[in-house]
């Protein structure tokens, strides 16, 4: 009691935030994310889950099966979209094997512009079946998916062995 | 001259405020910047994952990677040569593992299916990815989700 009421008074100080500590800490913070972290935006490209519909009459109209195929020959990819239906018929396009970088943006503009006009022709089909030969690299499919997902977002992949009976 | 009072010393303090707003900036923008959901895919070194134009974004799911010769199933810890894929007698045993797995998934990730992400090499031929997608579709799997590097 006596201690209290007889104690000095204390000097005000104004007590700084110890910011050395945070600092450190945000220092690390920021080369832990650095070198953590991975810019590339990876993407997925979907192959829809596969299913059985059941048919008790044969349809009045034959379906349109449409079947996007691409082919190696004489250094050169060949497309071919066709379809059957009451008028099946094709389109086909041709494109020189380059390297990857050159060769992507040429084949999706080039699948593209083919889609379009099939679309135009039928706007109501949604499903495509996308074939490749059998060395036809991967990136050649992803083109290919890229490029028919906004007029057909329903792709089927179909067997390379089917697809050569069908070569031209 | 004598009489004039000594200059006053001042302790020369860094002004700390503006570099913690711009930390605070960088810390903010590398976590927008940044992809968490997708630490579970790791690209292996020497593949070239293709290139796509598509905007969406990778879903959680078990993975398989296509390297030279063999293929990595890691949800169930084995390393399969390529040239088994062939001939899916060869794999009868990993069936049945990868049917275990998918049975005992939660219900959760099973909603919209059981969904594989495959990472190949862009050079990859069909006909390698093909025979392991078969395989996987046969053993359980309905979606395939194809990874690939947006642009």
């Amino acid at each position: 009691m006596w201690d209290y009421e007889f104690q000095p008074s204390k000097k005000n100080y104004i007590h700084d935030l110890n910011i050395v500590p945070v600092l450190d800490m945000l220092v690390a913070v920021i080369f832990f994310l650095l070198l953590s972290t991975s810019f590339i935006g990876y993407t997925k490209l979907q192959v829809p889950p596969s299913s059985i519909s059941a048919m008790t009459e044969s349809p009045p109209i034959p379906p349109l099966n449409p079947q996007l195929m691409i082919f190696e020959k004489d250094n050169q990819y060949v497309i071919q979209l066709s379809w059957k239906g009451t008028d099946p018929a094709a389109q086909i396009s041709r494109i020189a094997i380059a390297d990857f970088e050159t060769q992507h943006k040429v084949m999706v503009l080039r699948i593209k512009s083919m889609m379009e006009n099939f679309a135009k022709k039928f706007p109501q089909e949604k499903t495509i079946q996308i074939g490749l030969e059998t060395m036809v690299p991967f990136q050649v499919l992803v083109d290919a998916m890229d490029a028919v997902r906004e007029k057909t977002p329903d792709v089927v992949l179909i067997s390379y062995e089917g697809l050569a009976l069908e070569a031209l | 001259m004598f009489l004039r009072k000594p200059a006053r010393k001042y302790l020369i303090s860094l002004n700390l405020t503006a570099l913690i707003d711009v930390t605070a900036l960088i810390i903010i923008f590398l976590i927008m910047g940044s992809i968490f959901g997708e630490s579970s895919i790791v690209i292996p070194n020497p593949l070239q994952i293709p290139k796509s134009e598509n905007k969406e974004l990778v879903e959680a799911a078990p993975q398989i990677i296509l390297l030279q010769k063999e293929v990595q199933v890691s949800f169930v810890n084995q390393k399969i040569p390529l040239a088994n894929f062939e001939d899916s007698e060869k794999l009868k045993s990993l069936k049945q593992m990868v049917q275990a797995y998918i049975r005992d998934m939660p219900e959760r990730s099973k909603k919209s299916g059981a969904l594989l992400n495959v990472i190949a090499d862009k050079k990859k031929p069909y006909k390698e990815l093909f025979d392991v997608i078969r395989f996987f579709r046969e053993a359980g799997f309905q979606s395939i989700l194809f990874v690939a590097q947006g642009e």
